[in-house]
């Protein structure tokens, strides 16, 4: 009787326990399931922010605006052709060659078609 | 016996009490199945009853917005300059729609949505809450302030569908080159038609447009149309070793953002798909065609003297010399009577044969759609032969011409214009040979030659060797030709020495100014934006001045061929 007590008393534990892990890896998997979901999610959002962000970066960098804008702000202006020269081209000092005349940048008058167009 | 009987009443207490004890053995296990089963059940209640819904119900909310998402078709293509800029994207915007059998009180609902979107049609709105049905749309695309503000009213009649909206950061800068889609994102003009297939199954597209460069050119031609109050405009920016088109303008354009807004003449792509007699820039293949095919040099000499006369009308010259012309002078001054000539020397069929291998008799192969077909004379008479020498009578597309001058400067090989980045710096456009390089360079020659001493003096940028052709033609509409009404267009290439870049500006009826002494003529009107265009472009992409780096200019060649004007020509030279 003893025996059979402590046996069912044992199945039953088993049994008790094996549900109980059973659940557990089952509230875990679903969990973990759903974790992924969120995450994707998270994912998602978080590719579709940048997407917003980098559009809006592409809105911002118009070369029309930053043309204004730098106008404005910082008195900045295209420069000149001449302004760019190929490195061979600079005469060395060693040479003697200070009092050559080299082509240097032209300061740029305001360029009035820049404000006209605002 | 009473051990025997002892022992029998043993066994049978012994099977009585075995039988008990089975059935009661299993009862007991029966009691705990239903045990384990209530337990089961009891868990997968409180499993379901709190565990699900108190900790993951907002889990599974996400879940529902996010597979409305995903359901929509795939998201299409972004197109990028050739910088890796964006220009087109797609982003996801939610839709505000009502199910009307579930609204509450009309007029207040009515009301609160006038609210958000004050410049809604309140009949509209009104008519989709009023109705008897489970769906309308009342706002498409709505910002995230506004969704923001419809969940503040939290009417659950209001619902939001997701879908993908086209977005072209840039506006207008790139409008007939990139195009738009429908609202299903279906492409109807531009890249986003001529590559639909590709961008409607979510794979981007790199351009061989320059962001910068497209600026620039929109810019400068934008002056041009202001200062000679023109009607229309066009500029092209082409390299002439790979054709891959950098800059592609047409003007008016419009906003890509709100295509559906735009009129016809903005929509309308002149850059491919008009097509234009574009007059004198048609001398530069007259002329090559002589070089190459008669075999004749830059000295050969045509009577210039005086007006040819043909059938019945005359071709007269504009910076008439009324002398004798080398080769060289009938370029350099633009003369229809010595091109005239050429033509006549070439014969139709030579002549045509050649405007066919340039690609001008057939319609542009073009990764877009809105191509044109060029006009071309039905019958090549002597008297069409002369004229389409000089570029009357033969209508063609800016691209068209564009690539074809690319071909003739670049050595001789064929200019095929594409709107994709090359994979490889310097990767050819194709193997077939036009010219030879010989004809190639005599016409670098001749085209520095009308920017140094000719017509397009105005597009000369110091240290930058940039030649060019003029060309001014008046318009034809019904089939006569107006004195009023021009086209003005200069087709450029730089450095001449080995050019890199094709730029032309064609200006659709400018009027002249009075700085421009009342000329509208290419030379005053074309030249000096492309001057314009090049001063931007050596800024942009960095090219070093050339001053120092060539001895000389190579149109000084053609000097001893030249009779050097008098002061009044001169001045005239440059109108």
């Amino acid at each position: 009787m003893r025996f059979s007590i402590l046996k069912y008393g044992v199945v039953f534990f088993l049994v008790a326990l094996s549900i109980a892990v059973l659940m557990g890896v089952s509230q875990e998997v679903q969990r973990i399931e759903r974790d992924i979901v969120a995450y994707d999610n998270a994912i998602e959002q978080e590719q579709e922010k940048i997407r917003v962000l980098r559009a809006e970066w592409a809105y911002l960098n118009n070369p029309m605006r930053l043309e204004l804008l730098a106008l404005d702000m910082l008195g900045l202006k295209s420069p000149e052709g001449n302004a760019l020269l190929e490195q061979s081209y600079i005469p060395d000092a060693s040479e003697g060659a200070a009092n050559q005349v080299i082509p240097t940048p032209i300061s740029y008058s305001v360029d009035d078609r820049v404000k006209e167009s605002r | 016996m009473w051990r025997h009987a002892r022992r029998n009443s043993i066994v049978i207490d012994g099977e009585r009490c075995s039988s008990a004890s089975m059935s009661q053995g299993r009862l007991r296990v029966l009691g705990v199945c239903f045990a384990v089963g209530y337990i089961v059940i009891a868990l997968r209640l409180l499993d379901l009853s709190i565990v699900q819904t108190h900790f993951f119900g907002h889990i599974d909310a996400a879940q529902e917005e996010t597979a409305s998402v995903n359901d929509l078709a795939p998201r299409r293509g972004d197109v990028y300059d050739r910088n890796g800029f964006l220009v087109a994207t797609t982003l996801k915007t939610p839709s505000l729609y009502v199910d009307p059998s579930m609204v509450y009180d009309r007029a207040k609902l009515a009301e609160d949505i006038m609210r958000v979107f004050p410049n809604s049609d309140a009949a509209k709105v009104a008519q989709a809450i009023g109705a008897n049905n489970r769906f309308g749309w009342l706002a498409y695309d709505i910002t995230p302030a506004q969704q923001q503000s419809i969940l503040e009213i939290g009417d659950p009649s209001l619902g939001f569908k997701y879908n993908y909206t086209r977005v072209y950061p840039q506006g207008s800068l790139f409008s007939h080159m990139i195009g738009y889609t429908n609202r299903d994102g279906l492409g109807l003009s531009g890249v986003e038609r001529g590559f639909d297939d590709v961008l409607g199954n979510g794979r981007d597209i790199s351009l061989s447009l320059d962001l910068r460069i497209q600026h620039a050119v929109k810019r400068e031609v934008s002056k041009a149309m202001n200062d000679f109050d023109a009607k229309a405009g066009v500029g092209v920016v082409i390299d002439v070793k790979t054709g891959e088109v950098l800059a592609g303008v047409s003007l008016p354009d419009f906003d890509l953002n709100n295509a559906g807004q735009a009129q016809d003449h903005e929509v309308f792509n002149r850059m491919t798909l008009g097509v234009y007699e574009l007059g004198s820039v048609f001398k530069i293949f007259s002329t090559a065609a002589a070089l190459e095919l008669e075999g004749i040099d830059v000295d050969h000499k045509f009577d210039a003297s005086k007006p040819l006369k043909v059938g019945w009308y005359k071709i007269r010259d504009y910076h008439a010399q009324k002398r004798e012309l080398t080769l060289a002078e009938v370029f350099m001054y633009s003369s229809n009577i010595g091109s005239a000539l050429i033509g006549k020397m070439l014969g139709a069929e030579a002549l045509k044969g050649f405007y066919k291998d340039l690609g001008l008799l057939d319609p542009t192969r073009f990764e877009i759609k809105e191509i044109g077909r060029p006009i071309v004379p039905q019958k090549w008479r002597e008297d069409t032969t002369m004229t389409v020498s000089y570029g009357h009578g033969l209508s063609t597309s800016p691209l068209q011409m564009s690539a074809a001058v690319a071909t003739i400067v670049n050595g001789g090989i064929a200019v095929q214009p594409t709107l994709l980045k090359h994979r490889f710096e310097d990767q050819k456009s194709s193997d077939v040979r036009v010219i030879s390089e010989k004809t190639s360079e005599n016409m670098r020659k001749l085209l520095r030659l009308v920017v140094a001493k000719g017509t397009g003096g105005k597009a000369n940028l110091q240290g930058f060797s940039v030649g060019g052709k003029t060309g001014t033609a008046e318009k034809s509409i019904d089939g006569k030709y107006h004195r009023d009404k021009l086209i003005s267009s200069f087709v450029a290439a730089f450095p001449m020495h080995d050019p890199r870049y094709v730029i032309m500006v064609m200006v659709d009826e400018p009027k002249g100014n009075e700085n421009s002494y009342g000329y509208a003529t290419a030379g005053w009107v074309a030249a000096p934006a492309v001057k314009r265009i090049v001063k931007s472009m050596v800024s942009i992409l960095g090219i070093p001045s050339t001053a120092q780096g060539v001895d000389r200019d190579i149109s000084q060649d053609l000097l001893p061929y030249i009779k050097e004007p008098s002061k009044k020509q001169k001045k005239l030279a440059s109108y």
